[in-house]
């Protein structure tokens, strides 16, 4: 039954789904801080943005998301070395797939993937907020936006990090 | 201090053994193993208690698989061990006999890799460090991600991956312990269920079941037991690495091959256009137009050119995947590395049938693991 919804959802036109983003956009805006994360770890709403939580060695420079303390990747510095930092989500699309097969239970396929340098350094892939890639290229400005994430049927509705074409 | 294969004395692959690669059944994994094993003693033309040591490459059987198995060999009280490196596990089975005879540890040790699919996650899914992918990204769609990315610096098109599938199908279909046996035209492949950008099914390998067999054996060995010099073929070098933080944005695959495949072809003392053979891991077929470029047999965009004009065809200028690769000849994970080098031991002795490279001399094995790992092996024919 969930699958039946969630394939609904994606197959729907594409006026449907920009219409659909702003009604429930509409709604978040007016009760930002009631937002529920699917992962609260990772990402952090902040008014019409999201950012990504990350982090910096402050021995090599390295800047890595996602944030973790066991070590950092290129110098192994740990401890006070590793300090927190929000990444901002704007950048450039480097990548993208349409995934027309996939056995994961929380997503219908076709769905796309896309990769993304940050302007904050890091390159990140993470599922983007276009239903088809049909006005994506490599090279687009693409940001991050909190996205209604798909639930099971009664769930209440939770927001995860998808990315999106930069309004030009 | 780390030292290449070539400080040792040689090590030669002197028996091959295979059960054949084939969807997930019922059939116990003791009985793949069990045939591959015999295979290989029999090619060799030795028997069971000249084996002095076993590296068992599994990544899916379950804890202490290996004892259990080959008991059934007569049990001579050998050292037995599991191998779990991912996709590369086999080829580090091998690599760790290698290096075990070459060193003087053993005379004769069996490189093993057996394995049955099973459904349980990755470790690197338990790390307690969690991504934004939300589990939406296998392995098909991390290397679409990288094939938009070649077809937007290169210029290439859905056909110039899809010919890979052709040209390994192709392979396969003459390869009795193939998974896969059936040639596909570019039409087949093209309009194929599509899977994920670029890549339709059948640029996919199939993940299933079979065994891998290889002994090796010392020139001491090889005198005392009478073993066939003119079918030893020589391990010329061994290369294995990890993946270090790379550039951002670059294909971390293919610089981890690219080293690799560098280390493994300087200890060896060739040219990458020296080699005749060449099996590397074409889990997806974008992948072999990556690593063939990492490799040093084509120049950066260069490959898909190559490959349409005939360069990676048996007879062509080097063999690639003569077996049928991961895409055809299949990718049960543990046995994969060591059936590498079961398939460039025999187009090295000239034993291959319809699928042999005339003249073929030198050979590569190239595996990656998830990880990522990487192992490279260069063999070679004296005579």
């Amino acid at each position: 039954m969930q699958a039946t919804v969630a394939t609904a959802r994606c197959g729907a036109t594409s006026t449907e789904h920009v219409t659909a983003v702003r009604r429930i956009g509409g709604i978040v805006n007016e009760a930002s801080d009631k937002r529920e994360l699917s992962h609260p770890d990772l990402y952090v709403g902040r008014g019409d943005t999201v950012e990504l939580l990350g982090m910096r060695c402050s021995a090599c420079g390295h800047v890595a998301f996602p944030r973790q303390r066991y070590g950092c990747e290129k110098c192994g510095a740990t401890g006070a070395a590793l300090v927190d930092v929000d990444l901002a989500t704007d950048g450039t699309l480097s990548s993208f797939a349409t995934v027309y097969m996939h056995q994961a239970k929380n997503i219908a396929a076709p769905f796309v993937i896309g990769e993304v340098e940050l302007d904050a350094g890091p390159t990140v892939r993470a599922t983007m907020v276009e239903a088809n890639d049909a006005a994506l290229a490599v090279g687009v400005r693409v940001a991050g936006r909190l996205h209604p994430a798909p639930a099971a049927d009664g769930a209440a509705a939770k927001f995860e990090l998808r990315f999106a074409k930069a309004a030009s | 201090m780390s030292a290449p294969l070539s400080k040792f004395r040689p090590a030669y692959v002197v028996g091959i053994g295979l059960h054949r690669y084939q969807h997930m059944s019922e059939t116990p994994y003791p009985v793949l193993g069990l045939a591959a094993v015999r295979e290989a003693l029999a090619d060799a033309r030795i028997e069971w208690p000249a084996v002095e040591s076993v590296y068992h490459g599994t990544a899916l059987l379950g804890m202490a698989s290996t004892r259990v198995m080959l008991r059934h060999l007569g049990g001579t009280g050998i050292p037995m061990q599991q191998v779990e490196n991912a996709s590369a596990s086999g080829s580090t089975a091998f690599r760790l006999a290698a290096y075990e005879v070459a060193t003087g540890v053993a005379d004769v040790a069996l490189a093993l890799g057996v394995d049955k699919p099973s459904a349980r996650p990755l470790a690197g899914s338990q790390t307690g460090i969690r991504g934004i992918e939300g589990g939406r990204i296998a392995p098909f769609t991390h290397f679409a991600l990288l094939a938009q990315r070649y077809i937007e610096r290169h210029g290439a098109t859905p056909e110039d991956f899809a010919r890979v599938a052709v040209k390994n199908h192709g392979n396969g279909a003459h390869n009795k312990y193939a998974q896969r046996q059936q040639a596909r035209s570019l039409v087949d492949v093209l309009n194929d269920p599509p899977i994920s950008g670029p890549l339709t099914r059948l640029q996919c390998c199939p993940v299933g079941e079979g065994a891998a067999a290889v002994i090796v054996a010392s020139e001491d060995a090889i005198a005392r037991l009478g073993i066939d010099r003119k079918r030893c073929v020589r391990v010329l070098s061994s290369a294995q690495r990890t993946e270090v933080v790379y550039a951002e944005s670059s294909n971390f695959d293919a610089e981890l091959t690219r080293q690799t495949t560098a280390q493994a072809i300087a200890d060896a003392g060739i040219a990458p256009r020296d080699l005749d053979v060449i099996e590397l891991h074409d889990a997806f077929t974008v992948e072999e137009i990556f690593y063939l470029e990492a490799m040093g047999i084509a120049s950066p965009g260069e490959a898909p050119a190559m490959l349409r004009d005939g360069a990676f065809d048996i007879g062509g200028d080097v063999a690639v995947s003569a077996s049928g690769g991961l895409l055809a000849m299949g990718h049960p994970i543990g046995p994969t590395g060591v059936g590498q080098i079961a398939e460039v031991t025999r187009q090295l002795r000239g034993e291959a049938g319809v699928r042999q490279h005339d003249g073929a001399k030198l050979g590569l094995a190239h595996m990656v693991g998830v990880g990522a790992v990487c192992v490279v092996h260069v063999l070679g024919h004296e005579t």
